[in-house]
């Protein structure tokens, strides 16, 4: 009880709450810029937070993690162009809702659905994490390294478009994640001479490359080439536009409750399963929407429901993502992936032992998600009218800046110009994985677990190397794993297989019942 | 993405291969001790690596056509695209540690920024904001978090 309050003094202390509030607008803003989101804005951040103690740090992250994801809808709304991915589905009737001057109406059901689907998936992180953290202390080097490749072959299986893309991604992710010193031995691997790669490639400019700069070369080919859509921007808050479409009114926001309070459990339950993600859960939540409505041919005309749906299942996901991370030390997303660099930053191994190790980080980062929360809404709903106008500010000065500051942040964090070159490697190693859809989340996941996972292989090869059959008979958890990860292997083929018939099919216009759902959920997974 | 598929999957069998037989003997040093040898692991990948790429090429030449999906992939203007950024980030690489980072930076903006504007850029637009910005970054990250980006000869 002591360590939650100090955990929660420690959040409220004035330096934190501030900063917090900054990472939430600092979300909000990337999150509505379409092109730029919260993932990377959390590369970017990282390497700020080597400045800040651990709890201001990850604070700050999780302000701009949570900011991030409503940010995006404010460009699915006013542009029919989603400023993140998840956001995708918001403008199937968010779009349309705007178009009929109920924008501001629009984007107020997605502020507080998101918000609402986010405070959910938190509680259920506050209440599971823990008991799952103490079963798997219970763990030992085996049952830990057969839980990683199980992991690993999930969020690689479920985090693209495709099985073996993904796979090869984890594997890639793994190789780079091998480079470095051997940790027994200490003998250099693939080093090639270069002092600064004996701890290995640095997380932070691989992030800033393969999230931020990729994706910016990606948006200004499409500028440059003349690719990008022209899209015009619609005011929700023109004097014409009648009082009763800018506010959602309490009968409007009692209707959709049971569709947010439904889209909220299936975003945790997806956010729990590591590499599946937010589009997925957008997508879903709003396909049982649909499917439990009385009215689905309403959707995607500009209905309140729809937006409700998406947004209150894409934010759910956010909490519960962390459940993997802090339980067993398994990034669930790319967001996760990501925040462990803040974790090692400050010499925090995230998994079981942060429990017993740091309460008073947890509960703090505990009570910061809460915060981050409440300024999420208070922010969102006072800045509406700042981030609708922030949706059309030219590229021509966004995409430049964020390259500086690209540059700016992967050399501060060692101060050195080859993290810079690692940034400039990984940024056209991203453009090709985005271009022929490699799954980054199984990348960056790969290679965050890959030393992890050496290590426990190796404990166990020392302590079974002489009696092999025995780690499967004296130990059930890593038959029981091996078997699931097998199984889950040819599950995910075997559907992936499926699909890819069902879309030929529809194409050729043979339809089955059961074809457009599939459509949905496999044509627009994308990274979580 | 099948033609794409199959080039990439070929692509990531011949570095695998480049790496198993060429790079890692020669960047890893055998070691005696006990446990795994220092190449286990990353030998171990880099084989899985191979028949995943052998895979992706196996099954994209076996797999049913989606029309649609073959619309994804490369063609010739991203890679003359892809080329000019590596070029240009090699550039701007050198320039930072030649010049410095305000310099080089507010250049490397310029440059993107009539990329993006080509003749519709305004010429106090392209100049002036890429030196505040990069004037801001570099007076910002040594005055609040101690980090001194290259100053170049100045």
């Amino acid at each position: 009880m002591d360590q939650i309050l100090l955990g929660v003094g420690d959040a409220l202390a004035i330096e934190n709450v501030l900063l917090i509030a900054v990472g939430v607008f600092t979300g909000l803003l990337v999150g509505a810029i379409p092109g730029l989101n919260g993932p990377m804005a959390i590369a970017l951040a990282l390497p700020i937070t080597f400045y800040l103690s651990s709890l201001s740090g990850i604070a700050f992250l999780i302000g701009i993690m949570k900011g991030g994801t409503f940010g995006g809808s404010v460009a699915a709304i006013l542009l029919n162009t989603p400023g993140s991915p998840e956001a995708a589905a918001t403008a199937m009737d968010g779009y349309p809702l705007a178009q009929k001057g109920k924008g501001l109406k629009a984007m107020k059901m997605a502020l507080y659905s998101s918000v609402f689907g986010d405070s959910v998936s938190d509680i259920v992180l506050f209440c599971v994490a823990a008991p799952v953290a103490v079963i798997s202390l219970k763990m030992g080097p085996p049952e830990m390294a057969s839980v990683l490749i199980f992991a690993l072959t999930i969020i690689a299986g479920l985090s693209g478009k495709s099985l073996i893309r993904g796979l090869i991604a984890a594997t890639l992710g793994g190789v780079i994640g091998t480079i470095g010193l051997d940790p027994e031995s200490a003998v250099p691997r693939m080093t090639f001479g270069f002092v600064q790669l004996s701890d290995g490639v640095s997380l932070i400019p691989m992030t800033i490359g393969l999230l931020a700069l990729s994706e910016i070369i990606v948006q200004l080919e499409a500028q440059i080439l003349g690719r990008a859509g022209a899209a015009k921007r619609l005011n929700p808050f023109a004097k014409e536009v009648p009082r009763e479409n800018k506010v959602v009114t309490w009968a409007e926001w009692r209707a959709c409750f049971p569709t947010t309070l439904r889209s909220s459990a299936i975003g945790t339950g997806i956010g729990a399963l590591p590499g599946v993600g937010a589009v997925v859960a957008g997508f879903l939540g709003y396909a049982s929407a649909k499917r439990a409505s009385k009215t689905p041919e309403e959707f995607g005309t500009g209905k309140l429901e729809g937006i409700a749906a998406v947004e209150a299942a894409n934010s759910a996901v956010s909490g519960a993502n962390l459940i993997p991370l802090l339980a067993i030390g398994v990034p669930g997303s790319l967001t996760a992936a990501v925040l462990i660099g803040a974790f090692l930053v400050h010499g925090v191994q995230p998994g079981p032992l942060i429990f017993q190790d740091h309460p008073r980080l947890i509960y703090g980062i505990f009570a910061a998600m809460v915060l981050a929360n409440i300024f999420n809404f208070v922010i969102g709903q006072a800045g509406l009218r700042f981030f609708a106008f922030v949706v059309s500010f030219p590229n021509r000065f966004i995409y430049p800046a964020v390259i500086l500051c690209c540059i700016a942040g992967a050399y501060a964090g060692a101060n050195s110009m080859f993290d810079v070159a690692i940034a400039f490697i990984f940024a056209v190693v991203g453009y090709f994985m985005r271009k022929l859809d490699f799954s980054f989340a199984a990348f960056i996941i790969g290679f965050a677990l890959t030393p992890q996972a050496e290590l426990y292989v190796r404990q166990t090869v020392i302590l079974y190397g002489d009696r092999p059959m025995t780690l499967l008979t004296d130990h059930p958890i890593v038959a029981f794993f091996l078997a699931l990860t097998t199984y889950s292997v040819i599950r995910i083929a075997r559907y992936q297989r499926k699909a890819d018939h069902a879309r030929v099919a529809l194409r050729e216009g043979a339809t089955s019942n059961d074809a457009p759902d599939l459509e949905i959920t496999v044509r627009d997974r994308s990274e979580p | 993405m099948k033609r794409s598929d199959i080039i990439s999957g070929t692509l990531i069998v011949l570095v695998g291969l480049l790496m198993i037989f060429v790079v890692v003997p020669r960047q890893i040093k055998s070691f005696s001790g006990y446990g795994l040898d220092p190449a286990f692991f990353p030998l171990s990948l880099l084989w899985l690596l191979v028949a995943l790429g052998a895979l992706l090429v196996a099954t994209r030449l076996l797999k049913p056509v989606d029309p649609e999906a073959e619309g994804g992939g490369l063609d010739g203007s991203n890679w003359a695209y892809i080329g000019t950024a590596a070029m240009y980030f090699v550039l701007g690489f050198l320039a930072i540690t030649a010049v410095g980072f305000v310099i080089a930076g507010a250049g490397m903006m310029i440059v993107l920024m009539l990329a993006i504007e080509k003749r519709e850029a305004r010429w106090t637009e392209v100049v002036l904001f890429p030196v505040a910005t990069a004037f801001v970054i570099y007076w910002l990250l040594y005055n609040v978090f101690s980090v001194q980006l290259p100053s170049g000869p100045f």
